[in-house]
């Protein structure tokens, strides 16, 4: 109980905070901030994909008003964003290693592309194989093999 | 998520502001959460930190307050920022 109410209080200050430092923010600094938002919301799809959902995404980007890094930034005269594909991909990994919901939706997401190809690889051997394989004790070392084979072709697709 | 923590010297040398006013902005109109920093091997008083957004708030707030400084506090939050 205490934590679910340590949780809510903390989410409240967060929520809090965003609300203060948007509504006190230059517009001109807002005009900056709103480019990061969509260059890290670029980022994100790029390398995550669908795999996080965009009630998630929405949230990192919405917190990004609260990052030290973006506010020196965008008012600090020193841009210190990325400047390059590269580094806004680092930048998203960043954030995501940085939000616990969004790492636990992306590793749900890859459990679940990882069952489907398992089934897949699965329904591709004929019985006699599978029974066989089974028996010699080789058929999960297969399976995993080939959902390696096709994560790899999936990246770099 | 990258975040910085700003004592009162920082805030003095980054607004040029002096302390009773820091101060007064740091407590008014209710006191803004803060960590503190560990002692030092003689011991003495523990600095308080406060973070940015709350501190750049309240700095806002001020009519006062110039965009010139707010540049130069944050450079030196940036400056703090790179050192970690």
């Amino acid at each position: 109980m205490t934590d679910i109410q340590t949780y809510i209080d903390a989410e409240n200050d967060r929520q809090g905070r965003i609300e203060r430092v948007s509504a006190t923010m230059p517009s001109s600094q807002a005009q900056r901030l709103a480019e990061i938002k969509q260059y890290a919301e670029v980022a994100l799809a790029r390398v995550y994909g669908g795999r996080i959902a965009p009630e998630l995404v929405q949230r990192m980007t919405d917190g990004l008003i609260l990052d030290a890094s973006v506010l020196c930034s965008i008012g600090g005269g020193v841009d210190e964003m990325p400047q390059s594909e590269d580094g806004w991909d680092a930048f998203a990994k960043g954030l995501v290693a940085s939000e616990p919901l969004a790492q636990r939706c992306v590793e749900f997401n890859d459990a679940k592309l990882k069952e489907a190809l398992r089934q897949d690889e699965l329904s591709n051997l004929s019985p006699q194989q599978r029974i066989s394989m089974a028996r010699n004790d080789s058929l999960d070392a297969y399976v995993e093999e080939k959902i390696q084979q096709r994560l790899e072709d999936r990246l770099d697709r | 998520m990258n975040s910085v923590l700003l004592s009162v010297d920082d805030l003095r040398r980054g607004t040029g502001w002096g302390q009773y006013r820091i101060r007064s902005m740091l407590k008014l109109p209710y006191p803004l959460p803060f960590d503190q920093a560990p002692t030092g091997p003689h011991g003495g008083t523990k600095a308080r930190l406060y973070r940015l957004d709350d501190v750049l708030v309240r700095c806002r707030l001020k009519p006062s307050f110039t965009s010139k400084q707010e540049a130069a506090l944050l450079r030196l939050a940036q400056q703090k920022l790179n050192e970690t």
